[in-house]
């Protein structure tokens, strides 16, 4: 038997993924985009962005949480109406007329679509109310008090400033100040609505090749928008935030607004999955073959989910789990060059 | 001291895949990965099983010494409760759907 306590240490590595919080989505913009990639990578921490989820405001995360609000009294608000489709999940954004309008209207023109069953998300500037201890002043939408009243909520979640509840009638976005805080609840709202439609968000870039989508995944910095701008013109579907669902047993990946570097625009349409590649930076071009444990524990640190309910962390780790079994997957080591791009099986 | 049994912790969520165990917890998003043989304890991990019985499992399906594979089966139920991801039995919160 040799030295059964030797052998059996290896029962003891247990590594821990420390959890990251936050990346911005956009550099310039000083609002913190939330990336919200819930899931940490293998002894690496992000403390930089130094926001946590669900942090600033108190009370906000979890259902049933706008006891605060119920008192105030509810009055129909003028707003414009956007309707929108993306991944397929038809929204209607109601938001006040004026400026932010135009600019959301500008920033989702690739997406707009009208469908009778769109889930209403009504954008609130937001008027200012003190809630709590001093300090803890946040917005109070008015229609999401009405909807407290009407109903309990599914899922909410806080972001420095801004907040998103979200109940099976509709979605509100609070303290909205200008488009990216507006993009950034969207994101957390299209997570959480994906839940329910077999798919997800992730941190990757989508090159469409001969009608199938190639899905190049990895954090801030590890090449997305150069695979992008090294893929032909018209072939990048994302080079930030890919969507993906399956349907009919079939993975696809669905073009998103939501764009990092490249910004070469929106591109509104589908493929089907062809393979996942987890970036990584090396001194020579290589793919590697993964595994679906391995594949796994690639994905998830690049996975955009908010939530903190069992429920819904089960329900993810199951679509995860599922698309490692039935899509290809590759660490894809690379200069950052175009060569990559002539690997065989790429 | 390690108490004589554990429950997995019913708020975690977790997956077998190709044979190893993949433990989310989503209070603070963190992933834990278990080795095969932590797997195979973690599996074992009922409420009614002691760490004596799940060492005995163990002993036999790894082919060791039994002393050997009580001492470290105490020890990992010890670091996965110090985790959070195990908790007591005595506790009174079993899991319930495994």
């Amino acid at each position: 038997m040799g030295q059964p306590n030797r052998r059996l240490a290896a029962v003891w590595v247990l590594p821990i993924h420390q959890t990251f919080a936050l990346t911005l989505f956009r550099a310039r913009s000083r609002y913190v985009a939330a990336s919200l990639s819930a899931w940490g990578k293998r002894g690496a921490s992000n403390p930089g962005f130094g926001v946590s989820r669900g942090g600033g405001l108190p009370g906000l995360t979890g259902p049933g949480s706008l006891a605060a609000t119920q008192s105030l009294c509810s009055r129909a608000l003028p707003s414009e109406a956007i309707g929108i489709s993306i991944g397929q999940i038809p929204l209607t954004i109601h938001v006040p007329p004026g400026k932010l309008a135009g600019k959301i209207g500008q920033r989702y023109a690739a997406f707009f679509a009208s469908a009778k069953n769109a889930l209403p998300v009504f954008i609130e500037c937001g008027e200012r109310l003190s809630c709590g201890e001093a300090g803890d002043s946040f917005s109070i939408s008015r229609h999401a008090a009405t909807e407290a009243l009407a109903g309990g909520w599914n899922f909410s979640y806080a972001l420095e400033g801004g907040a998103l509840w979200l109940s099976s009638s509709g979605a509100h976005f609070q303290g909205v100040r200008h488009e990216f805080a507006a993009d950034s609840l969207l994101r957390i709202l299209l997570s959480q609505l994906l839940l329910e439609r077999d798919g997800f968000l992730l941190h990757a870039a989508t090159i469409v090749r001969k009608g199938q989508a190639c899905i190049f995944a990895g954090p801030s910095g590890t090449g997305k928008s150069t695979v992008a701008r090294f893929s032909p013109p018209g072939s990048v579907l994302t080079d930030e935030i890919s969507l993906l669902r399956c349907s009919e047993k079939l993975w696809q990946a669905y073009g998103t607004p939501f764009w990092g570097e490249f910004q070469v625009g929106s591109v509104n349409r589908a493929a089907p999955v062809q393979g996942i590649y987890a970036l990584r930076q090396a001194p020579e071009d290589r793919l590697e073959c993964l595994g679906q444990r391995e594949a796994l524990l690639a994905l998830l640190p690049n996975v955009l989910f908010f939530s903190r309910e069992k429920q819904a962390t089960e329900r993810m780790l199951r679509i995860l789990v599922r698309i490692v079994q039935e899509v290809p997957f590759y660490r894809l080591h690379f200069r950052r060059q175009a060569t990559f791009s002539e690997m065989p099986g790429l | 001291m390690t108490p004589a049994r554990f429950v997995r912790n019913p708020l975690l969520a977790w997956r077998e895949i190709e044979g190893e165990v993949v433990v989310i917890s989503p209070q603070d998003s963190m992933v834990h990965e278990l080795n095969s043989t932590a797997s195979f304890i973690w599996c074992l991990v009922d409420g009614r099983r002691t760490a004596a019985e799940i060492a005995g499992s163990l002993a036999q399906k790894y082919d060791v010494a039994p002393d050997a594979a009580l001492l470290d089966t105490q020890e990992l139920l010890s670091r996965l409760a110090s985790r959070g991801l195990l908790i007591s039995a005595l506790s009174g919160q079993e899991e319930r759907d495994v």
